[in-house]
């Protein structure tokens, strides 16, 4: 099922709830977002679910090993970053970002990923999304750990997944929202009895009882709907500009929120399709359309939000990369290095940062890899320290970030 | 006169209920709790596998429709989508009135366990038949024969990329342009280790399993050739000798000769199939399915030994999880269900039946869980932790209201009884439930909607 079609689908469920349809609401940006970049810092962390292929994402340029390994692969860039050697190109799917090009506001890190070579999906997403945490901690997720570390009252929609499932990296954070659409936040009943029922049904219960963790995932939603509530002036815009992909009508929720004054800080948006292991092409194929989805997507999401601007600081990042050389079927296996972008205004951007260990045969992990030379927790710290996380311990434990520098300067509520 | 069954019978009744048939419906608490929760279990894993099972009652386009994908691919996506609007409701159905709910419970699983995406390309032809002539002949049987007869089916082949793998030929040879263009009978260029890597990690071994990758890449030699015979007209498996990496290799520390051509595979299949680490990991999923987020240790050990005894005989193993010892009726109960046993045993309970086929859809759409639509192969999450959020909760909350006040598309109404004392449908009742349910002013209705969105209701 398409998102399109599972929306056309929904409508009717959706208009039976209709009548009791809480009328949802934006207001101007909080008065201290005038104040300049990062007063108010939003962060959204894009995950490339599946392994996105960083050397098709950004392509060292002129690499004759790669050339070699993958010529059928490598489609020609529009776009260059500044880095080791000749520098990168963006894959020409991605030029809608050329505005955020241009203006310096995009950065890369290459080689980056896990320092564990693991090399399947959901493990790796795991080691990801927790990042040094052990499993089955309490809070695993590294996102629900920077946003504790971070300054900023708890509020209904501070942390915010535009997905069906609540991510790894928001495990620990029993307030986080994961929802598709904002018209899916309303309440199933309006009578005022029912409403009194349902506070009842979801009240505090020992920890003992074997419902206590539903009760309370309730209460959080039914604070999230009286979030909504308490917006009583316009509706929030629609989202029309965005394509109809799962991921553009994803960021198109978040826009929404985050053009309301409801507090968010946070958001988690997935992105599918980067499991190219036949037919991923170069100009055209299963990466370009992948890669035109996450450009498009992403171009109209900055556009949405020019308002808030200086706030914004978007991450995307995929569990590892993909091998160097093309397989048997056009396509490329599991591998290791990949690439990271970072956009926004808050970005010291136009460059590729950090090491580069090259292509060639004899350079690549396991002989086939691009080898990992730039830990992921490094990326994911310049998006903690966007939020003014400080006590990285606490966000990375046993990892101390070295800082890539790629924030123009650091972000602090009081700034 | 009989004597009434016990409270306890009727909690060990319910319980084995909720854990192996999606729940009770009325009546069925007390005939189980009356023949005994054990005796019951213990029939469930006898009885042979139903013909009515196996029929071939999902009558979907699955032969010629690949050639359309072509020529129509618009008309082809509308075909997908009906296709996969027909499996969810086909497997809503079954699971809902099924007389061997234990059957239709290791359907499910199994489907998890092999998962498949229909939205990929082409995968929604195949997939009337991998329901129909794999997962369901063979969900109670050997373990093995599930495993071979995924390996061997275009369902799996095309989704996991194994009939694009072939062995690597020397530099210089042809190029192979695109998979896409009309080469579709062209020699694929070399490898392809997406199959490889989830048999061992997701299928077999387990991701602990003790496997490297190296040996991620040796397997995918030996099924190199392993592919579809005309996959757009009349898909069935075929092994391409010309495609076949006919060098030894070696598996997991063990030689395999060279030139034995699909034998390779197929000794591979049943070495791994009984190997100690496939055990472990099949007795942790079962475990963690019919027990606990977190399986008492004991019970997952005696469950892989017994598979390993048994060779893979999953009635036998299942026999050892759930009657050799007694987890399954200890305890509160602590498994949250997933949105596709939360839907079934709705229905279940409030005699509530779809009246046409997307009722099933929509409603798993909104909840997460569609078969065959997890986005990875590792299929869908067995634990509260990756099931229970706020936006989970209200959204669970807003289709329980939906369908006890009969406005959920599609779905036929509640029953007089469930309406009359939904308190009935709990198996148990905390404080917190009973006050809201005890609200004044309550329709019967809202009364129904809040006990089936009471946080008890969600567990099993």
């Amino acid at each position: 099922m398409s998102g399109l079609t599972r929306r056309a689908l929904l409508r009717g469920m959706v208009a039976t709830a209709a009548a009791w349809q809480i009328p949802l609401i934006v207001r101007p940006a909080r008065a201290g977002a005038a104040a300049g970049p990062g007063a108010n810092p939003l962060l959204v962390v894009v995950f490339l679910r599946g392994g996105a292929d960083g050397l098709a994402l950004l392509p060292p340029l002129g690499d004759g090993a790669l050339e070699r390994a993958r010529s059928a692969l490598l489609a020609k860039p529009t776009l260059e970053l500044e880095g080791r050697g000749g520098g990168f190109g963006l894959h020409p799917a991605l030029s809608p970002l050329a505005p955020l090009v241009q203006d310096g506001r995009l950065a890369a890190v290459h080689a980056v990923g896990l320092p564990e070579p693991i090399r399947s999906h959901f493990e790796a997403q795991d080691a990801c999304e927790r990042a040094g945490a052990r499993a089955g901690t309490r809070t695993e997720g590294w996102l629900a750990r920077a946003i504790a570390a971070a300054p900023g009252e708890p509020a209904a929609f501070r942390a915010v997944a535009a997905s069906t499932q609540r991510p790894r990296s928001l495990a620990g954070d029993p307030r986080a929202l994961a929802f598709e659409h904002v018209e899916d936040l309303v309440l199933p009943a309006h009578s005022p009895a029912a409403q009194r029922a349902l506070a009842a049904l979801h009240a505090e219960r020992p920890d003992s009882d074997p419902g206590a963790r539903f009760a309370a995932a309730g209460r959080e939603a039914l604070e999230a709907v009286r979030a909504l509530e308490a917006h009583s002036s316009a509706p929030l815009p629609e989202a029309d500009s965005f394509p109809r992909t799962p991921l553009g009508q994803r960021l198109a929720t978040i826009a929404r929120l985050a053009r309301a004054d409801l507090g968010l800080v946070a958001a988690s948006v997935d992105a599918e399709g980067w499991d190219t292991h036949v037919g991923q092409g170069a100009e055209e194929g299963r990466f370009a359309r992948a890669a035109q989805d996450l450009g498009t997507s992403l171009a109209a999401f900055f556009r949405s939000l020019e308002s808030r601007a200086g706030d914004l600081l978007v991450v995307a990042v995929s569990e590892f990369g993909r091998t160097v050389a093309m397989n048997g079927s056009g396509g490329t296996d599991h591998g290791r290095g990949g690439a990271a972008l970072l956009l926004g205004a808050p970005v010291r951007g136009g460059r590729v940062a950090g090491a580069w260990p090259g292509t060639s045969a004899d350079e690549r992990e396991d002989g086939r890899d691009l080898r990992v030379v730039n830990d992921v927790r490094e990326v994911l710290a310049e998006a903690a320290r966007h939020l003014g996380a400080r006590d990285f311990g606490s966000v990375f434990p046993g990892f101390s970030p070295r800082g890539l520098g790629l924030l123009r300067a650091p972000s602090s509520p009081l700034a | 006169m009989r004597e009434p069954a016990s409270p306890q019978a009727h909690a060990d009744a319910r319980r084995a209920l909720d854990r192996l048939a999606f729940g009770p419906a009325p009546g069925d608490v007390e005939r189980v709790a009356e023949q005994g929760a054990r005796a019951w279990v213990a029939e469930q894993l006898a009885r042979p596998v139903p013909p009515q099972a196996l029929s071939n009652d999902l009558d979907l386009p699955s032969s010629d429709r690949g050639a359309s994908m072509q020529e129509d691919p618009q008309g082809f996506r509308e075909e997908a989508r009906e296709i996969a609007v027909a499996l969810a409701a086909h497997r809503v159905a079954h699971a809902v009135d099924s007389d061997d709910p234990l059957h239709e419970t290791m359907v499910d699983f199994w489907a998890n366990h092999f998962s498949v995406f229909v939205r990929k390309g082409m995968e929604a032809i195949f997939l009337a038949s991998y329901e129909r002539d794999v997962l369901r002949p063979f969900a109670l049987g050997r373990f093995g024969d599930l495993l071979r007869a995924t390996a061997r089916h275009p369902a799996m082949l095309f989704y996991l990329d194994n009939w694009r793998s072939a062995a690597p030929q020397p530099a210089g040879s042809a190029f192979f342009p695109s998979f896409q263009g009309q080469a579709r009978r062209q020699r694929p260029e070399g490898l392809n280790e997406n199959y490889a890597r989830e048999l061992l990690e997701l299928h077999t071994l387990g991701v602990d399993g003790g496997y490297t990758q190296q040996d991620v890449e040796q397997v995918a030699r030996v099924f190199t050739g392993w592919t579809i015979d005309r996959p757009r007209r009349a898909p069935a498996f075929r092994f391409a000798p010309a495609w076949h990496d006919t060098a030894p290799k070696v598996v997991l520390g063990q030689a395999i000769a060279g030139g034995q051509g699909v034998e390779e595979g197929e000794a591979l299949l049943s070495r791994l199939a009984a190997h100690p680490s496939t055990a472990t990991h099949l007795a942790r999923k079962l475990a963690r399915r019919f027990l606990a987020d977190d399986p008492p240790r004991a019970a997952v050990e005696r469950t892989a030994r017994r598979f390993l005894a048994s060779r893979g005989d999953v009635r036998a193993t299942l026999q050892a999880l759930l009657l050799d010892g007694n987890e399954l009726f200890e305890g509160p109960p602590g498994k949250v269900k997933s949105p596709f046993e939360l839907v079934v045993s709705a229905l279940r309970a409030t005699g509530v039946r779809p009246q046409r086929p997307r009722a099933a859809l929509v409603a798993l759409l909104k909840l997460g869980e569609v078969p065959y639509l997890a986005p990875t192969p590792a299929g869908y999450p067995d634990t509260a932790e990756r099931w229970i959020d706020p936006g989970a909760a209200l959204e669970r909350t807003r289709f329980m209201f939906a369908l006890a006040s009969g406005r959920a598309p599609g779905l036929s109404a509640p029953s007089d009884a469930a309406l009359a004392a939904p308190e009935a449908l709990l198996a148990m009742l905390g404080e917190s439930t009973r006050r809201a349910l005890d609200t004044e002013g309550l329709l019967p209705a809202e009364r129904l909607g809040l006990a089936l969105a009471s946080p008890e209701f969600q567990l099993r």
